[in-house]
């Protein structure tokens, strides 16, 4: 018996000295496919209901907090282009899909391959805001549409701006050469709050969205 | 915690997610050698899978509560993803074919059998680790199989490095009790190995 766990220990020291778990670095594209993951995953997730939901009509109202209610208007805008002078596009209203989380919205929307697409991002605040730092990152193959050739290049802008109380919009205007599904995804940073729009563009080559 | 983790979490809950992929960069490449192990090396088998548990811990970030540390609730998420696929066997159906297509070539002085055994016999002991209580499971994975100090190992599992130790101990144990039941699980590939 005492040799059979002997025995067993002598199998055991070797089976895990066999067994040692290898090291190699991690794939070179692994960050960007985790993070297209994760946006994907996000943009599909149904948003949790608020803990304090039953209150919140009334902490906006009241305005102890500053709670945004936002929402993603998108429009497919082939009649629509970027404005020549500064890039800032003029919208086509025709879809409206607000969601109800508070910090997280997410879209999705059909295109077509080179169209463009204006998304407005509505921030709904309960009061002023300055210094609010702003930051829309395209996927691979998705482009602003501007007449400045600096912004039609950039595959990211930020700046910071400012909220007032109220309702707010900020409309950009996009392409996607590739097919498939890309993400356009805004950020408004302020007071330590983070509010993220993340719009999935499903990008077709004839797409009947 | 630190007050900059804490802000990021309350970020991540909030659904920021560079706020979340700065919370688990720090993590990536100690889990990645776990999904490699489990995976037998496969770097796209384990890249995927260690993607699709940090998918997890981001949509159920929600859950984490600061009684614990966040190191060790992401670890948890981690290794019950990893262990699930290890008791489903899900990753243990890979022929010697298919091991040679990938170019995982035997060694200068190892025959094929040899080859095919010692990969039979890492993947019973695997399995038996698998099989152990959590807690001791997971400690040779962290200690024995990850080669995780005893200090990071602790971080992990929010103990103190003293209770690392004797959980090892007791999990070895465990672990040589459990090979000496199924001791034909390796002596049957033992004869392949002479």
């Amino acid at each position: 018996m005492h040799d059979g766990v002997k025995q067993a220990e002598r199998l055991v020291t070797d089976l895990l000295s066999l067994s040692k778990f290898p090291e190699k670095p991690l794939p070179e594209n692994f960050e960007s496919t985790l993070h297209r993951r994760i946006v994907e995953a996000a943009a599909t997730r149904p948003a949790p209901a608020p803990r304090w939901g039953f209150l919140r009509p009334a902490l906006i109202a009241l305005s102890f907090v500053a709670v945004f209610a936002i929402g993603i208007l998108i429009g497919r805008s082939a009649a629509s282009p970027a404005p020549e002078d500064t890039g800032a596009p003029v919208a086509q209203k025709q879809d409206i899909k607000p969601q109800s989380l508070p910090q997280l919205v997410t879209t999705k929307t059909v295109v077509k391959r080179g169209e463009p697409v204006t998304i407005r991002l509505v921030y709904d605040s309960a009061k002023d805001i300055d210094k609010v730092r702003f930051s829309i990152v395209l996927d691979s193959g998705v482009r602003f549409r501007s007449g400045d050739p600096d912004i039609a290049a950039a595959p990211k802008l930020e700046w910071e701006g400012s909220l007032t109380a109220g309702r707010n919009e900020i409309p950009i205007v996009v392409a996607s050469d590739d097919i498939g599904e890309r993400v356009v995804r805004a950020d408004a940073r302020f007071n330590g709050t983070t509010v993220e729009n993340v719009v999935t563009l499903i990008v077709k080559e004839d797409a009947d969205a | 915690m630190t007050v900059d983790e804490r802000q990021l979490i309350a970020a991540a809950r909030k659904g920021d997610i560079p706020a979340f992929e700065a919370l688990v960069r720090r993590h990536h490449r100690t889990l990645y050698k776990f999904a490699l192990g489990i995976t037998r090396g496969n770097e796209h088998d384990a890249a995927d899978i260690l993607q699709d548990a940090l998918i997890k811990a981001f949509l159920g970030i929600d859950r984490f509560e600061e009684r614990s540390s966040f190191p060790s609730w992401l670890w948890r998420i981690i290794r019950n993803e990893f262990l699930d696929r290890i008791r489903a066997q899900r990753l243990e159906t890979v022929s010697l074919d298919e091991e040679e297509a990938e170019g995982c070539e035997p060694g200068h002085h190892d025959t094929p059998e040899k080859q095919l055994s010692d990969e039979e016999r890492k993947r019973h002991l695997l399995g038996l680790v698998a099989a152990l209580p959590e807690k001791h499971s997971e400690i040779v994975i962290l200690v024995e199989l990850m080669e995780l100090s005893y200090e990071d190992a602790a971080e992990y599992l929010a103990i103190p490095v003293g209770s690392v130790r004797s959980r090892l101990s007791r999990a070895r144990e465990q672990l040589t009790e459990s090979v000496k039941k199924n001791m034909e699980l390796f002596s049957a590939v033992g004869r392949h190995t002479g």
